[in-house]
């Protein structure tokens, strides 16, 4: 399951996406939304993403994954619009035969989210709203970390 | 002429204030530095910002040599905050 969606992640739908017997290994990384960011108290978080690239960019980046750690099943759901504190804004599943496939992949694919896919997110506050402060974003179809 | 749509996003979008817009050149070969130039000649708002990003052409990151063409999907991405 790779998408980029607009209403609440169902973590356990993504979780039951990647399920497999011949699992050892499950492992679910949230990213979430926290209270505060570098300016203070932060009530919620915006996002918006050039959708098309995006979902290809994922879709490449969850080949990798997959081929690299042999994973049995992968999925990366990312939310965009408007999130609240402690609302989901992306989830990443991964199951392989052993724990450390499924803990390495996970790390990369949300590394490579970070570097690599188009999404932009706004801190919302009390005194107004800001763009985050990137990264510039790497075009790297050969390992995006 | 050329006529380029270039779809903005983040900090572009809400500074030009729409998803997105269309730059004239009078060259009929269109490189990424000179849609960075005609971005910015109407745009100039967005110069004294000194944002970062990135051109994208057909969902591609390409640099400022490559041409483009009015059929090309053209993107202009600013520093990405996904995750």
């Amino acid at each position: 399951m790779i998408a980029i969606v607009q209403d609440s992640i169902d973590v356990a739908a993504v979780l039951r996406s990647v399920s497999s017997n011949s699992a050892g290994a499950t492992v679910l990384f949230l990213g979430t939304v926290r209270d505060h960011g570098d300016e203070g108290a932060v009530l919620g978080l915006y996002y918006e993403a050039y959708q098309e690239m995006a979902e290809e960019v994922l879709r490449s980046i969850a080949q990798q994954a997959i081929g690299r750690w042999n994973l049995l099943g992968l999925s990366v759901v990312h939310r965009l619009g408007n999130l609240a504190v402690g609302e989901v804004s992306v989830a990443i599943a991964a199951s392989a035969e052993h724990r450390v496939e499924a803990f390495e992949a996970c790390r990369y694919v949300i590394d490579a989210i970070k570097k690599s896919v188009p999404v932009w997110k706004k801190e919302i506050s009390a005194a107004g709203s800001m763009w985050v402060e990137g990264v510039l974003l790497e075009d790297n179809p050969d390992g995006y970390v | 002429m050329v006529v380029l749509k270039v779809r903005l996003f983040g900090l572009f979008r809400e500074v030009v204030g729409s998803k997105e817009i269309l730059l004239h050149f009078n060259d009929v070969d269109v490189t990424v530095s000179a849609l960075k130039r005609g971005f910015f000649d109407v745009c100039p708002d967005l110069v004294s910002l000194g944002v970062l990003f990135v051109v994208a052409v057909n969902r591609k990151v390409v640099g400022d040599t490559a041409k483009v063409t009015p059929t090309d999907e053209v993107a202009l991405l600013p520093l990405v905050s996904g995750g």
